[in-house]
C-alpha cells in the first residue's frame, strides 16, 4: 500500500514576538509540502524560540516568548511551541536542534522515515553566506550542508533577500529545499515592526493574534518606559531608547535589559 | 468629542488589512492635539444590488465580517446599506450613520468619520467614459467637509493635496499610514487563492477563514453553470 511520507516542520526563532507572518510562513509550509507530485503529510509544526542567553539583542524573558507562542498556537490543531531550546541554557545550533526534534518526532510519531524540515525566511538563507566582522563565517560549513541536504528546508521569500539564489550557489544538493512566496498575503510585517510600535504606545492589533497582543499588554512587554519619567529627568535616556522592559510575572519587578552592541553587559548580568 | 468612524466597500471577503485600517483609524483620531473618542467602528457592506461579479451575497458578507469583529469590543457590521435593496450613496450612509449613533449616545455633537484608502480620495476627480463626473461634487464637499475622512495613505497617492485641488478644506481630512504592519493583502488575492485551492488561514480571521471553507464560498467558477459560483 502506498503510505505518503510524512514530515514535521521547525522554525526556530527569537518570536519576539510572534507575528502572523510567523504563523502565515508556517501555513504556507505545510500547504506546498502536502501539495507536491510525492507530496508529505505535515504532522507538526513545531515552534522553536531561541533561549534568551543568546542575548545578541534584548529578548523578552523565555516564559514570556513561549507564552505567546502558545497563545498564537492555540487555535491550531497542528502547529505547538516546544521549549526544549530554553531549557538547555546555552545556545544551540540550528543543526542540533533539528536533530532533537527529528528524533524525537520519529518516536513520537512511531515513523523511523519521518522528515523534519526547516522552515525559514528568505534573510535565514541569506544569512548562511555571512561573515562575521572577525571574518569566520557566521555558519559552520558542514551544518549548512546537514540543514540543506539531510533535514531540507521550506524558505519564504521576503522582500530583500534571494533565498533561491544563495541555495543555488552553496554547492550543496538542493532537492530537499523548496523556496515559496504569500502571493495571497504579500506580508512585510516584522517582530521588529511590532516591538517599534509597542514602544511608541501604537496598537499592533491585527498583527498577530489576539492572545498574544492581551499576553502583551497584560505583562506591558516591549513598551520603553510604563512611568514618563525615566533617570529624575523626565526624558528617555539613549539607553532607555534601546531597553525592552519585561515584567516577571513572580515578582513584579521590572528588568530592564540593554542591547549590547558594542559588548556592553547587560543590566541582568548576562553578558 | 466622540466619533463613530464608518468604513463602507465589499468586503469580499474581510481581510485583517480592514481591521487594521479601523484599528489605526481609531488610534490617530484619539491621539489628536485635541482627541476625538472613538465610540465604534462601523463596517458598512456595500448591497449585492450594486453588481459586480464575484460578489458572495449580502447575508455571507455580513456573517464574515460578523466573525472578523466578533472579538472587538467596538467594531460591529451593519446592515442597513444591504436592506435598501439598491445603490446607497456613500454620502446617504453617512447621513444615516451620523443621525443613528447622535441618537444611540445621546450627543448631537458627535461626528461620524469616512475612512477609505488613498484610491477613494483620488476617485473624486474621476470622469467617467460618458464625460459625468464619477461623484456628485456636493457629496464630496459634504463627506469632506462636514463629515470628514481618515484616508489610509497609499504609495504614490497625496490625499491633502487633491482635496486642495478640488478647493476642498481639508481641516477633517486626517491621513494615515500603517508603518506596523505594511500588507498588500486585499480581498481580490484572497478570492484567487480561495478559487485555486490555496489557503488563506492568518490572512484573515478565523472566523472569516472557516465561515469560508464551510459555506463553499469564492471557489472556481464551474463553467457548466454559467458563471454562478457558490453564495452568489
Amino acid at each position: 500500500m502506498g503510505t505518503t511520507r510524512r514530515a514535521v516542520l521547525l522554525s526556530c526563532g527569537s518570536f519576539n514576538p510572534p507575528t502572523l507572518a510567523h504563523l502565515r510562513m508556517m501555513e504556507l509550509a505545510r500547504e506546498h509540502l502536502q501539495s507536491l507530485p510525492l507530496p508529505y503529510t505535515v504532522v507538526e509544526g513545531i515552534f522553536s524560540p531561541v533561549s534568551s542567553t543568546y542575548v545578541h539583542k534584548p529578548l523578552a524573558a523565555d516564559n514570556h516568548r513561549i507564552a505567546m507562542l502558545e497563545k498564537a498556537t492555540e487555535s491550531s490543531g497542528w502547529m505547538c511551541v516546544n521549549d526544549w531550546e530554553t531549557t538547555r541554557g546555552e545556545w544551540t545550533r540550528t543543526k542540533e536542534v533539528l536533530s532533537h526534534h527529528l528524533c524525537s518526532a520519529r518516536i513520537r510519531h512511531s515513523d523511523a522515515n519521518l522528515a523534519c524540515f526547516l522552515v525559514c525566511g528568505g534573510d535565514l538563507v541569506d544569512s548562511f553566506k555571512r561573515l562575521l566582522p572577525d571574518g569566520s563565517k557566521l555558519w559552520a560549513d558542514e551544518d549548512v550542508k546537514a540543514i540543506v541536504e539531510q533535514f531540507g528546508i521550506v524558505v519564504i521569500n521576503r522582500e530583500g533577500s534571494d533565498p533561491s539564489a544563495t541555495l543555488a550557489s552553496l554547492g550543496h544538493s538542493t532537492a530537499r529545499c523548496y523556496t515559496i512566496s504569500d502571493v495571497a498575503c504579500p506580508n512585510g510585517v516584522s517582530s521588529t515592526l511590532l516591538r517599534a510600535a509597542l514602544q511608541e504606545g501604537r496598537s499592533v492589533r491585527y498583527c498577530t493574534p489576539d492572545g498574544v497582543v492581551d499576553y502583551i499588554l497584560q505583562h506591558r512587554l516591549y513598551s520603553s518606559c510604563i512611568k514618563p519619567v525615566v533617570n529624575g529627568v523626565g526624558e528617555k535616556t539613549k539607553e532607555q531608547n534601546g531597553a525592552a522592559a519585561s515584567v516577571s510575572p513572580s515578582t513584579e519587578k521590572i528588568e530592564l535589559s540593554r542591547s549590547f552592541e558594542n559588548g556592553d553587559v547587560c543590566a541582568n548580568g548576562t553578558p | 468629542r466622540k466619533a463613530v468612524i464608518l468604513a463602507c466597500g465589499s468586503y469580499n471577503p474581510p481581510t485583517y488589512a480592514h481591521l487594521r485600517m479601523m484599528e489605526i483609524a481609531k488610534e490617530h483620531l484619539q491621539s489628536l492635539p485635541i482627541p476625538y473618542s472613538v465610540v465604534e467602528g462601523v463596517f458598512s457592506p456595500v448591497s449585492s444590488a450594486y453588481v459586480h461579479k464575484g460578489l458572495a451575497a449580502d447575508e455571507h458578507r455580513i456573517a464574515m465580517l460578523e466573525k472578523a469583529t466578533a472579538s472587538s469590543g467596538w467594531m460591529r457590521v451593519d446592515d442597513w446599506e444591504t436592506k435598501r435593496g439598491e445603490w446607497t450613496r456613500t454620502r446617504e450612509v453617512l447621513t444615516h450613520h451620523l443621525s443613528q449613533a447622535r441618537l444611540r449616545w445621546k450627543d448631537n455633537t458627535l461626528s461620524c468619520f469616512l475612512i477609505c484608502g488613498g484610491d477613494l480620495v483620488d476617485s473624486f476627480k474621476r470622469v467617467l467614459p460618458d464625460g459625468k463626473k464619477l461623484w456628485a461634487e456636493e457629496d464630496i464637499r459634504a463627506i469632506v467637509e462636514q463629515f470628514g475622512i481618515v484616508v489610509l495613505k497609499r504609495e504614490g497617492s497625496d490625499p491633502a493635496s487633491t482635496l486642495h485641488s478640488l478647493g476642498l478644506s481639508s481641516s477633517r481630512c486626517f491621513t494615515i499610514n500603517d508603518s506596523t504592519f505594511p500588507n498588500a493583502v486585499s480581498s481580490t488575492l484572497l478570492r484567487e487563492a480561495i478559487g485555486e485551492g490555496r489557503s488563506i488561514r492568518y490572512c484573515t480571521q478565523d472566523g472569516v477563514v472557516d465561515y469560508i471553507e464551510k459555506h463553499g464560498l469564492y471557489r472556481k467558477i464551474d463553467k457548466r453553470t454559467n458563471g454562478v459560483e457558490n453564495g452568489v
